[in-house]
């Protein structure tokens, strides 16, 4: 159970998504991938899991939601309380790794895109293909819907436009990291890419 | 919540160790780190230093690890050969470098407080023949170590207190020296990873011996066998020249050898009959989980932490298992009496550092599934 790699997420299509590009670009799953289930459980296990007796490499993939600056400073400030003192200002945009002597290397990719506000669903936005038809039909679609006919709450928007888009695919309904497998979504768009170029700074691969 | 013996711990110049510091220690501690980073080495600073540096106990920890190069003569002989055994104290300080160069003094006790701290080293001493006839010998420092000067294991106690033992004599068999009054033992049992011997186990019963303490012993063997009603020790019988412990079972008209019940049972009956022997004093226990089936091991932990309470005595152990860690960690957090601590030593920069799980940081350990050996 000794793991030298960890990745912390905040829910099971983080990992299905990263899985998938990662699966694309034939690149080692040499990670635990661990589900925290939301950010707060994420943010308060980070100091022990920092603890960890074999660990060399801790990645952490987070939604901004609404506020990336405020999301960046919880979690500066955790990882300032177990040490870390070279933390950058703001989150580098090609994803931020901080490697400190005697610590474990700690990497942060913030959701969509470490710039914007947004989640997982944004990011995958923008793996949706540039030569697509029917992006601008869903959320036209969606738009369409009269105020009180539309159940999800605003800022599920996303969430709305990606899985109706999923939906009206050659298999409707694939989840995300399935829709990657089957090349509906891009895998070497410039953001996976980005994604990508992260992971593997960040564990040497 | 009663006070500690040790609320923090300090070594300087023992065995791996040329410095280690524990910042925090609880009423219930557990040592976890790789083979070889020193856990059993920590118990014996901790034995060293309840028992105030006794001389018999050094001699002791060398025996038990094979550190003594020949065997100890029953009386002082002047044989180069026997001096040369003496030699074999400088396994118990840092790099095992020759004792007769100018050594750094092994010193362990609670972070900063010099008062409370033994500290052992090797020093020169020649006596002062003048007052021939006085009891008192005056004792001559002598770091040049002139030919009428005797290697002695000078043992103090904070500044003030001092005892020095010619080291021939502490390499002699029986060497039981009375000791200063200031140099108050700190009531202590030590069961090392071959567990106790026969002996020890039996001398231990006859202290608790129809006392309250004896159903505290009977309630640990229900663990494993609810059936026990009574306990006993019987012998020599046979061959045998120890006394060996029996146990009255339910529906058995006959008492039954302990030991016929499986290796868990003397285990916990070591376990518990040392903790019970430490009262107001320290428990050090080396592979704790050992012969301890995973199943009954939340169950040892609850009620060393509920002893341990009770009969105020600072546990210190270590382990390499999972399953001890993880029923340690239950066990812990359900007692709210007692804190519980698991004390991770390991290698950074070729000092040796402790990390500390408290209660908190423990049950996301577990729960979250980190490693914390």
């Amino acid at each position: 159970m000794a793991d030298k790699f960890v990745l912390l997420v905040e829910g099971k299509d983080d990992e299905h998504v990263l899985y998938a590009l990662l699966n694309y670009h034939s690149i080692p799953r040499i990670c635990r991938v661990k589900d925290k289930q939301g950010i707060d459980n994420l943010l308060g296990t980070l100091e022990v899991e920092l603890l960890g007796s074999e660990l060399q490499g801790l990645g952490i993939i987070i939604d901004a939601d609404t506020n990336i600056v405020a999301r960046w400073q919880s979690l500066s400030r955790t990882l300032r309380d177990t040490g870390y003192s070279t933390l950058p200002a703001s989150p580098d945009p090609n994803g931020t790794v901080i490697n400190e002597n005697g610590k474990p290397d700690v990497g942060v990719w913030i959701m969509p895109d470490n710039t914007l506000p947004g989640m997982l669903e944004h990011f995958v936005r923008f793996l949706v293909p540039s030569e697509d038809q029917l992006w601008y039909r869903v959320t036209r679609c969606i738009d369409d819907i009269p105020e009180g006919e539309r159940l999800f709450p605003e800022q599920h928007l996303i969430k709305a436009q990606i899985h109706t888009w999923l939906s009206w695919q050659h298999e409707p309904g694939s989840p995300l990291g399935l829709a990657i497998t089957k090349r509906y979504l891009e895998a070497d768009s410039t953001h996976a890419l980005t994604l990508i170029a992260w992971f593997r700074r960040l564990f040497g691969l | 919540m009663k006070k500690l013996i040790l609320n923090g711990l300090e070594i300087h110049e023992y065995r791996v160790y040329s410095h280690l510091q524990m910042k925090r220690l609880g009423r219930v501690n557990l040592f976890v780190g790789k083979n070889n980073i020193g856990k059993s080495s920590v118990l014996e600073a901790l034995w060293i230093y309840s028992q105030r540096g006794q001389p018999s106990s050094l001699v002791e920890i060398l025996q038990s690890r094979d550190e003594l190069s020949r065997p100890l003569p029953f009386s002082l002989s002047s044989g180069s050969d026997a001096r040369d055994r003496i030699w074999d104290v400088k396994h118990l300080f840092h790099g095992r470098k020759d004792v007769r160069d100018h050594l750094q003094p092994m010193i362990i006790g609670p972070i900063d407080r010099p008062s409370a701290s033994l500290s052992i080293s090797i020093e020169w001493f020649s006596i002062n023949d003048d007052e021939q006839g006085d009891v008192k010998q005056r004792f001559i420092p002598d770091p040049d170590r002139g030919t009428d000067s005797d290697p002695y294991l000078v043992i103090r106690l904070g500044k003030q207190r001092r005892e020095l033992h010619r080291l021939d004599r502490v390499f002699s068999r029986n060497y039981r020296p009375p000791r200063r009054p200031e140099f108050d033992r700190i009531a202590g049992q030590f069961i090392r990873a071959n567990g106790l011997s026969s002996e020890d186990v039996a001398s231990l019963w006859d202290s608790i011996a129809l006392t309250d303490l004896e159903e505290s012993v009977v309630a640990a063997l229900h663990l494993i066998a609810p059936e026990v009603q009574r306990v006993s020790f019987v012998g020599p019988q046979g061959r045998s020249s120890v006394r060996v412990p029996v146990a009255r079972i339910s529906r058995l008209n006959e008492p039954v050898s302990l030991r016929s019940m499986g290796e868990g049972m003397n285990r916990i009956l070591g376990i518990i009959l040392a903790l019970v022997n430490a009262r107001e004093g320290m428990l050090l226990v080396d592979e704790i989980e050992s012969g301890l089936h995973y199943t009954v091991q939340t169950n040892v932990w609850r009620l060393i932490f509920k002893l341990a309470h009770q009969l105020n005595v600072q546990v210190f152990a270590t382990t390499h298992s999972w399953d001890c860690i993880e029923s340690f960690q239950k066990a812990a957090v359900e007692d709210l009496a007692e804190e519980g601590l698991l004390i991770r030593l390991e290698n950074k920069d070729d000092e040796v550092n402790t990390t500390i799980f408290d209660e908190k940081r423990l049950s996301i350990a577990t729960k979250e599934q980190i490693e914390v050996r």
